[in-house]
């Protein structure tokens, strides 16, 4: 029968990466000796050090790092600082908004001032606390000239991911370190508020496509893609594929509350809430996407506007981009694009931004 | 925070460094190392930290007095004897009744209300559903192995507050343990620990590659492979089933044999040495050889305070090995969790090692009649066969062990033969594709260094030189970065 002496580990187990405990070794050894081991270790990690860094530039070299992009926490502070007339909030797609807001100040001489507030890979949900946590005090304190809440969405925005996931935090890149705290306290560390330590240490190594790409996976697509190269049109097909599938997965009334919340909020407030459907490129719109994924959407954004008394312009493909617009992840718009999308909706379904 | 959280990256080297930093006396490095111990457990429940505190202060108490009622050897004191027994006994009981409390109390009104219902009794209990002190089963093992120590008189009562607190809040193994001795723990503590480069070397060794283990492998199964399929089992085939089961069987190990060497390499790089806890348990012919290889710590607990005492002892136990064996193992099943899906995995595995008890003596007899059965025994196919058996009747229990309840057991057991889905895991994405590929290599090499030539191979490449070193580290640490999934989770053996 088995008992502890049988029980321990048999020979080359793992502990044969110990070394021998320092106290069992020989005493008094040559201090030659000592020098040469901790050489040995200095030369390891400055090597692993070195590997690490060369593959950082090597790898850069396949997936470039991306220019530095307006985040929600530089919305928020441009909002605190500034009096804009009208809030665009919006998923990364509200970046778009920067070239129409150049336009709108410019042709308008500054009396309609807009603020972009781009909440990466945000959603209802996230917006509202958006709103909720950092907008709102902002509202109580002094903004006297803001008037128009513009929510720049896509039907992606009631998808079932947010709500469902306990580890996703979209709006952890608009936390404090006071919400961070206050979280950590009631609930200890989580992978909820993880995001927030996520983001901030990506903060400390800008010049890293390793630490960068952490999560996103473009390197791990570009690397795919050097041994095996898409075509522009398998591209195009995927991505088609995944707007029809997404019927299943975006069909979240959980979301849509939210979007009730936030007409809410802005009625409270005395703002006009404009709901714009961002365009997409046109060449993934099936007939089948048209009738599932997003008439799902659209007719409940109406529904609710109805309901609630707010705006919807649906630009989903309206506008005239086209494929050549957007960027290679067939989602964002260049800044080519943005320029023609802003003269655009200027001359079309937001014109009335350039009559304050 | 888990070993292979951001958190950790930036608490390991803060504390490191302090460590490091401070004189060499082991009072100044223990005072330390409980305050890291606390901010790392209270960085999982600071509303439970008083839970974790008070059963150490009764622990270091009741071995201290233990010490002190104890008769000189020789002597008869039947007066201090009984003391002592009681002492013991007010550990046991307040050990196994906080562990029962927190863990087992809702389970146990939970199944008295079903019980009764069925018998058509009015039956409504309350049910009590607490927060799970972190570590619980872990920590509440560890002390009572000390105190049963201290009362056998194995090691002296520790007679320093601060070594004790050290003993039990040492953070590398506090939460998943390994589960260690006094008699391993206590000697390291009580001397000044003074840094070490080799000893670093082989910490951040057995740290990268559990972190691999974990971070890549049991991470990517878990999220990829095993949680869809055993989420809504229906919609995957019966191979997607197995997929799934084989998944998990790989999930675990790495979960947990990549969680253990993270503590073995953080112990290390605190100047410590904790116990192996998992030893190539794939390469195991019979299942005492796979409990002797698998979670090993855990398993020597069991049998040197539970099995050896009841079967060696004078009680009702004495010499009922068959009786021990199902014992030991339905308290492992319940130890893992307070569901009827671990007490059945208990079960089965008693059961099982009760048949190979049986089987054995058997055989025995077989070979004290004709010699030609021994060297069947030593024949490659007999070992084959016997690997074969021993593996998958492990890879089989599982099945209880992940699904949870009765009927989810039954139905995904059906699953593995006949499944209306049609679906397979993991073969949605060439990314998926190339993570398993990876995943499954990484498993191949990892248990081919764990054979005779294997281990040669390993020789061969701690001989490299340093440089060369570094650089394997590095690479491994770019893939890693690359490749390992992003989403949070924790250790599943954290959860037992």
């Amino acid at each position: 029968m088995a008992d502890s002496a049988s029980l321990r580990a048999s020979e080359g187990d793992d502990a044969a990466l110990a070394p021998a405990p320092a106290d069992t070794q020989a005493p008094g050894a040559a201090p030659q000796d000592a020098r040469r081991r901790w050489r040995a270790l200095a030369a390891t990690v400055l090597a692993a050090v070195a590997t690490i860094a060369l593959a950082d530039l090597a790898l850069q070299r396949v997936r470039p790092l991306f220019p530095p992009v307006r985040h929600v926490h530089e919305g928020v502070a441009d909002l605190a600082a500034g009096d804009p007339t009208v809030l665009v909030l919006g998923s990364s797609h509200a970046r778009s908004f920067d070239a129409v807001k150049a336009a709108v100040e410019s042709r308008t001489s500054g009396r309609q001032r807009l603020v972009t507030v781009p909440v990466e890979m945000g959603g209802f949900t996230s917006y509202l606390w958006v709103l909720e946590h950092r907008v709102a005090p902002l509202l109580v304190a002094r903004r006297a000239s803001l008037r128009h809440l513009m929510l720049v969405t896509t039907f992606y925005d009631a998808c079932s991911t947010e709500v469902s996931r306990s580890d996703l935090n979209v709006p952890a890149r608009a936390w404090t370190i006071g919400h961070y705290l206050q979280d950590v306290r009631e609930g200890g560390l989580s992978d909820f508020n993880r995001n927030y330590v996520r983001e901030r240490a990506k903060g400390l190594a800008p010049w890293s496509v390793l630490v960068q790409d952490r999560g996103a996976g473009n390197i791990a697509h570009a690397l795919r893609q050097l041994v095996q190269p898409e075509t522009k049109g398998e591209i195009v097909a995927e991505a088609r594929a995944i707007l029809e599938a997404q019927h299943a997965g975006c069909q979240d009334e959980r979301e849509l509350v939210s979007l009730a919340r936030i007409a809410d909020f802005a009625a409270a407030r005395g703002l006009a809430l404009t709901v714009v459907l961002f365009p997409l490129v046109p060449d993934i719109v099936s007939e089948q996407a048209r009738r599932t994924t997003l008439a799902w959407y659209d007719e409940r954004a109406r529904n609710l506007s109805i309901e609630k008394d707010f705006r919807v312009v649906d630009l989903t493909t309206s506008t005239p981009l086209v494929l050549g617009d957007f960027a290679p992840d067939l989602d964002h718009v260049t800044a080519a694009g943005n320029a023609r999308f802003a003269a655009w909706v200027l001359d079309h379904d937001l014109r009335w931004l350039l009559d304050p | 925070m888990t070993f292979e959280s951001l958190e950790f990256a930036f608490f390991l080297p803060v504390v490191f460094v302090v460590y490091w930093a401070l004189p060499a006396r082991a009072a100044l490095q223990n005072a330390f190392l409980v305050l890291a111990g606390v901010a790392f457990y209270a960085s999982w429940s600071f509303g439970l930290l008083w839970v974790f505190a008070l059963a150490a202060t009764v622990d270091y108490a009741i071995a201290r007095y233990l010490e002190a009622v104890r008769p000189p050897p020789g002597a008869a004191d039947a007066a201090a004897k009984r003391r002592m027994r009681l002492a013991l006994g007010a550990s046991v009981v307040y050990n196994v009744g906080q562990l029962c409390w927190f863990k087992y109390v809702g389970f146990f009104a939970d199944s008295a209300n079903v019980l009764m219902h069925r018998l058509g009794l009015p039956a409504d209990l309350p049910v009590l559903r607490l927060a799970l002190p972190i570590g619980l089963s872990y920590w509440t093992l560890q002390k009572l192995a000390y105190v049963l120590d201290v009362y056998y008189g194995r090691v002296p009562a520790c007679r320093s507050p601060l070594t004790f607190a050290a003993f039990v809040t040492f953070f590398p193994q506090l939460v998943a343990g390994p589960i260690v001795r006094g008699s391993e723990m206590l000697p390291q503590l009580e001397r000044p620990r003074r840094l070490d480069p080799d000893r670093l070397a082989a910490g951040g060794g057995a740290f990268l590659l559990g972190f691999a283990m974990k971070a890549f492998v049991a991470d990517f199964l878990g999220q990829k492979v095993v949680d869809p399929v055993f989420a809504d089992p229906a919609v995957w085939s019966a191979a997607g089933h197995w997929m799934g089961l084989f998944g998990y069987a790989a999930q675990v190990f790495c979960d947990f044999a990549g969680y253990s060497l993270m503590a073995i390499g953080v112990g290390r790089l605190f100047g410590f040495e904790l116990p192996v806890n998992f030893d190539y348990p794939f390469f195991s012919t019979n299942l005492m050889e796979f409990w002797r290889r698998w979670h090993i710590t855990l398993n020597r607990w069991l049998f040197d305070h539970l099995y050896a005492p009841l079967v060696a002892g004078n009680g009702w136990f004495k010499g009922r090995f068959d009786s021990g064996l199902l014992l030991v193992f339905g308290v492992s099943g319940l130890w893992h969790g307070a569901t009827w899906g671990f007490v059945l995995w208990g079960a089965m595995h008693g059961v099982g090692l009760v048949v190979q008890r049986r089987f054995g003596d058997y055989y025995k007899t077989l070979c004290r009649k004709d010699r030609v059965w021994v060297q069947r025994r030593k024949s490659t196919g007999y070992k084959a066969v016997a690997w074969l058996l021993t593996i998958g009747f492990f890879v089989l229990t599982l099945v209880p062990f992940r699904a949870g309840g009765l009927d989810a057991t039954l139905s995904f057991a059906r699953g593995l033969f006949t499944s209306p889905g049609t679906l397979l895991p993991a073969v949605d994405s060439a990314m998926s594709l190339h993570n398993l590929a990876w995943s499954v290599l990484f498993l191949a090499g990892y248990h081919a260094f764990g054979t005779t030539a294997g281990r040669r191979w390993r020789a061969q490449l701690a001989a490299l030189p340093p440089v060369a070193r570094g650089v394997a580290y590095g690479a491994m640490i770019v893939f890693l970065f690359v490749f390992m999934p992003t989403s949070g989770s924790t250790f599943v053996y954290a959860n037992f």
